[in-house]
């Protein structure tokens, strides 16, 4: 009798537990055609930049829709402590180690609260590899969102850095904004007839060509100068290496489709050649970004490069010097964090494999839980976050550039016209409202800058974190001389077979 | 209530279960009921909506490369470091048992170890075997070469190292709790019969340990287990070979929102342990008739 | 004269062993008073312009044991300047206590139930405890989620605090621990007459004093360490627990953090020290009729 009951109770909770999965499912239709109520959750791990976002937005969007509730996670990070130090003193310890403590942490929280079939409606894909959890089938595909959404317009977003974020075919993140490198070139260093190379082979812009066509360049300036000019900024070997590495990636390694292929000598030879190019005085390695201070950042102002490769960030200022404007902002960008002297920069383009790819990265994108249980609320503040109003809004200013069109054009405006009025305070165009002639000019140069350098970005493979620690880590055994490139390409190729098929 | 009383007069329970039921209603919801759960998993293809697959997983499972590595890893390491830690720990148990001075204080050194918050210990442990760590100094300005201790086969000494270091506390507390549970009046007997110090361990202690060293031992490989987190902590999710452990194996899969996997490699694990303890119960329960 | 060679003999292994396992202790409170400064220059393996003008060529790690000068400036920073430290390790005392106390009312009357309980297959029930007590974190932190969720205490101590207070180790501890008793003395009191209450209280009990600090102490330490578990269910960090904060590895002030780890070991430390006195506590068969 007692073990019958036993039996029977732990029956009734099988039966529970399996009930509590048993949803049915609703179409995208249906989901679509619901009424907006309820609450959903929202979690990121950024708190920097994401999470004053979100809770702005979210604010905005409950205003506009009484009775719904968003709530805003950011992982809880732990409280900062800042040390009473002397005025003189730095402290030249990297955080980069406890900080993959506290990343660790936060995927361990959401793929235990994802798997046991909870978790929040939408997550912020800042850290979380979104591709794994597309795998497991955690995330809703939203392109049957956005093709039966009659208020949802592909058109009026760039279509082309939404379409390259499909994963197996499925729109499992869609992205706020995007961000990308171009270079440009010092046209005080070179000869006329190096920058006609230069100028033609614009479309294609690889490190391998441009440094080859700045050879003699380099040779000649270095030749009789005391000073060193070097052909790009770069700190490290290791970043000149993910930089090239970035517009063929997915040869190298398919996330995607769980390939690797290091063996074929080609990643050999990359390494041998950033190896080179260190040798060859091409890179400038000498700062170290733990011990900048003030005279290190002064000096790097006034540092020559042939190259650099900025981030789009700083197309305002190539922009604003063609006008004339100087504004002295810094440039953004991989090895050129504090500037160096752009006084005579001409911007090429994105960067390229040479072939068609063009890489470009995104600082916030969204994905919806295949679980929630409130998807239309969850779809309709996606939407909200890509639309014009909240795009353009500028106390939320996006740091990236904005997806949606209108909101770029508007947010475009904004830098330039503010840009003047700092050069000239007094003369802009706030008080009549009315832009002046070189304003507008500037405005439509940069938006026309902008929009052809987008335009070409196509590429985003997926990235794994645990991938490229690994790299990074073997790599250094090449570059301090302890191993070969070969020996490197081998254990890399194992490891992360290893990886892939675990 | 009242049903309990009448029905206790007809026919008595067993207060031995009145004892036991508050505990065992607790283990039931919060430690049997999930074990079953995620033994079921071992059986599906997905943690959410999952579909029944059979032994699909346990055959995928015994081809994967990696599990199979993390398996002889951790069955070596089980193998070297359970019987040395007991030992030692056994020994130190007895030294501070027997010695007469400041026994507490050396028995509160030894723990240490357990005390000390898991990302100092790291730092400690880094500062000492990195490439550029403390033994490497040492070991260059004694005119030797420096080691890459966590990038050979090296690893797993450094590991069997903080293991012990980290849990010998632990099990010198349980021998102590079993020592003086053996009344004094044995040793005396044992005194009497004029029984050499040696043969004293083997008549009298020993088998006085014998719950002790079952419990020991069983918490020594759950500990094995969880040395992991300070591997992990110093050398990341994917370690120099002869330290993959089955944990990183686990880990990772968790990281890959692989649950149905893990869960597996948990099934065939608890497999080869409720052996082990079986094994060790069997021996206990012989001794003791 | 033999016997007090053999004392001295184990005296010196003890003291030998100690320093070793208690290096970092001993490593931690010196550094705690060491500037900042310091600190980073012993710990890093980066040049600096004092290292160019010595011609150093190879820099290690060095540990320093003596701090060169002291300050207190940390412990002021952790006590007065950062009040956060105080409630995270309030936070900490909040979770343990309950757990340690809770754990130790039930372990000990479950153990004693499976003692008295006179069903045939007990030992295949006990057997159960010890096993799923192997099961990885990983392979039940789902089940466990979903258990807390549906209770609807995730998000609060309750979701660490119950199943820490039925943990099976206690049980397990407890049960081995009540076997080395010797069982004239239960027997005896049986034949008296005596109940099962009157005999857990009057001869259980005062028995088992040794156990019950050894399982306080290792349970007190688990919980106080406790980490994986709070990162799933406790999401404000102003809830966490000190451990948790600990966990990660001191990087930009790792002065602060010997400070703050200091704090937090002499908690455990202290209450060890209590543990240890009860330990020695054994069974003294002359007092028992």
């Amino acid at each position: 009798m007692k073990r019958r009951m036993a039996l029977a109770c732990s029956f009734a909770l099988i039966l529970s537990l399996a009930g509590c999965g048993q949803t049915k499912e609703a179409s995208v239709e249906q989901i679509l055609n619901e009424e907006l109520s309820g609450e959903i959750t929202v979690s990121c791990y950024d708190t920097l930049i994401s999470k004053d976002f979100l809770e702005k937005a979210a604010k905005s969007f409950e205003e506009k829709n009484p009775g719904t509730k968003i709530n805003v996670e950011a992982f809880g990070k732990m409280p900062e402590i800042k040390t009473s130090e002397g005025s003189n003193c730095k402290i030249a310890i990297a955080t980069k180690e406890d900080d993959s403590q506290e990343r660790t942490n936060y995927i361990n929280k959401i793929n235990t609260e994802l798997m046991s079939g909870g978790g929040a409606d939408v997550l912020s894909m800042d850290i979380l590899p979104y591709y794994k959890y597309a795998d497991s089938g955690l995330l809703e595909d939203m392109n049957a969102y956005m093709d039966a959404d009659s208020s949802f317009d592909i058109g009026n977003y760039r279509e082309n850095i939404i379409r390259a974020m499909e994963y197996h075919g499925g729109q499992y993140l869609l992205p706020l904004d995007y961000i990308f490198h171009y270079i440009a070139y010092d046209s005080s260093l070179f000869s006329d007839e190096e920058k006609i190379r230069l100028e033609s082979g614009k479309a294609k812009i690889t490190y391998e060509e441009i440094f080859d066509i700045a050879k003699d360049a380099f040779e000649r300036k270095n030749a009789n100068s005391a000073e060193r000019v070097s052909m790009i900024g770069a700190f490290t070997n290791y970043m000149m290496l993910d930089e090239m590495m970035a517009p063929g990636y997915e040869t190298y390694i398919d996330m995607e489709n769980r390939q690797v292929n290091l063996m074929d000598g080609r990643f050999a030879a990359l390494l041998e050649s950033v190896r080179n190019y260190g040798e060859l005085g091409y890179l400038q390695q000498s700062l170290e970004l733990n011990h900048l201070d003030m005279n290190d950042i002064k000096k790097q102002r006034e540092d020559q490069f042939f190259y650099k490769t900025k981030n789009q960030l700083s197309l305002t200022s190539e922009v604003l010097r063609e006008a004339g404007l100087n504004n002295g902002k810094l440039n953004f960008g991989f090895g050129s964090a504090v500037g160096g002297d752009d006084s005579n920069d001409k911007a090429l383009g994105p960067l390229t494999d040479g072939n068609k790819n063009a890489p470009f990265d995104y600082l916030q994108a969204y994905g919806i839980n295949a679980n929630s249980s409130n998807k239309a609320l969850a779809w309709a503040f996606v939407k909200y976050l890509m639309s014009e109003e909240i795009q353009s809004d500028p106390q939320l200013m996006l740091v990236g550039l904005p997806i949606n069109n209108a909101a770029r054009i508007e947010q475009a405006e904004t830098t330039i016209t503010r840009s003047f009025l700092e050069e000239s305070p007094g003369e802009g165009s706030v008080e009549d409202g009315e832009l002046t002639e070189t304003e507008k000019r500037t405005i439509d140069r940069y938006i026309e800058v902008v929009e052809n350098f987008s335009d070409s970005l196509n590429y985003h493979p997926v990235q794994d974190d645990t991938v490229n620690n690994m790299i990074r880590s073997e790599v250094s055994h090449f570059f301090d001389g302890s191993k070969s490139a070969a020996e490197v390409a081998g254990v890399l190729q194992e490891k992360i077979e290893l990886y892939l098929n675990e | 209530m009242n049903r309990l009383f009448t029905n206790a007069g007809k026919r008595k329970i067993d207060p031995g279960l009145l004892f036991l039921l508050p505990g065992f209603a607790g283990v039931l919801l919060f430690y049997l009921w999930p074990f079953l759960v995620s033994l079921w998993y071992a059986f599906t293809d997905n943690p959410i909506k999952g579909n029944f697959v059979g032994l699909a997983n346990f055959i995928e499972l015994l081809h994967n490369k990696p599990y199979l590595l993390g398996l002889k890893n951790t069955l070596m390491f089980i193998g070297m470091s359970v019987p040395l830690g007991m030992i030692l720990s056994l020994a130190v148990a007895m030294l501070i048992h027997r010695t007469g001075r400041r026994k507490e204080l050396f028995a509160l050194v030894f723990l240490i170890p357990l005390v000390i918050p898991s990302g100092s210990m790291v730092f400690f442990w880094k500062a000492l075997f990195l490439n550029d760590g403390y033994v490497n100094g040492v070991l260059v300005s004694l005119g030797l070469e420096g080691i890459n201790w966590f990038e050979t086969p090296m690893a797993m000494y450094v590991i069997l190292l903080i293991f012990i270091w980290k849990n010998l506390g632990y099990n010198m507390v349980l021998f102590l709790a079993g020592l003086h549970n053996i009344p004094k009046e044995y040793y005396e007997a044992a005194a009497v019969d004029g029984s050499s110090g040696v043969l004293t361990f083997f008549h009298v202690t020993l088998p006085g340990l014998v719950p002790m060293l079952v419990l020991t031992a069983i918490m020594s490989v759950i500990n094995s287990f969880k040395v992991f987190k300070e591997i992990y902590l110093i050398t990341g999710s994917y370690p120099h070979e002869s330290i993959y452990m089955l944990q990183h194996f686990m880990n990772n899969m968790f990281f890959s929102l692989n649950y149905q996997k893990l869960t597996t490699a948990t099934c065939i694990l608890v497999l080869l342990i409720t052996v082990l303890v079986q094994t060790l119960f069997r021996f206990e329960r012989r001794h003791d008739q | 004269m033999n016997r007090r060679f053999f004392d001295a003999a184990v005296t010196a292994t003890l003291v030998a062993m100690g320093v070793l396992f208690a290096a970092p202790l001993i490593v931690t409170l010196t550094n705690s008073f060491m500037p900042g400064n310091d600190i980073v220059a012993h710990y890093t393996t980066q040049f600096s312009v004092f290292d160019v003008i010595d011609g150093i060529k190879e820099k290690f790690i060095s540990i320093p044991v003596i701090p060169s000068r002291i300050t207190l400036s940390q412990y002021k920073d952790v006590l007065v300047s950062q009040p956060v430290f105080l409630m995270l390790l309030f936070n900490s005392l909040k979770i343990t206590l309950p757990v340690v106390l809770g754990n130790l009312m039930v372990s000990i009357l479950a153990a004693y139930g499976f003692s008295l309980w006179k069903w045939k297959h007990k030992e295949k029930v006990f057997m159960i405890y010890v096993i799923i007590m192997l099961m990885p974190l990983q392979a039940v932190l789902v089940p466990n989620y979903i258990v807390a969720d549906q209770m609807g205490i995730t998000g609060s101590y309750l979701a660490i605090i119950l199943p820490g207070i039925f943990s099976p180790f206690g049980t397990f501890l407890m049960r081995q621990n009540m076997k080395s008793m010797p069982k004239e003395y239960l027997e005896a009191a049986r034949v008296d007459g005596a109940s099962p209450l009157y005999i857990f209280l009057h001869i259980v009990l005062p028995q088992m004093k040794s156990g019950i600090a050894a399982l306080t102490m290792l349970v007190f330490i688990e919980y106080w360490n406790i980490v994986e578990q709070v990162i799933i269910f406790i999401k404000e960090y102003y809830k966490q627990p000190l451990s948790v904060f600990l966990s990660y590895l001191p990087s930009e002030n790792v002065g602060l953090v010997f400070a703050a780890s200091t704090i937090y070991m002499i908690l455990p430390i202290w209450f060890l020290t209590l543990g240890q006195k009860d330990l020695e506590k054994g069974i003294e068969m002359s007092g028992m009729k």
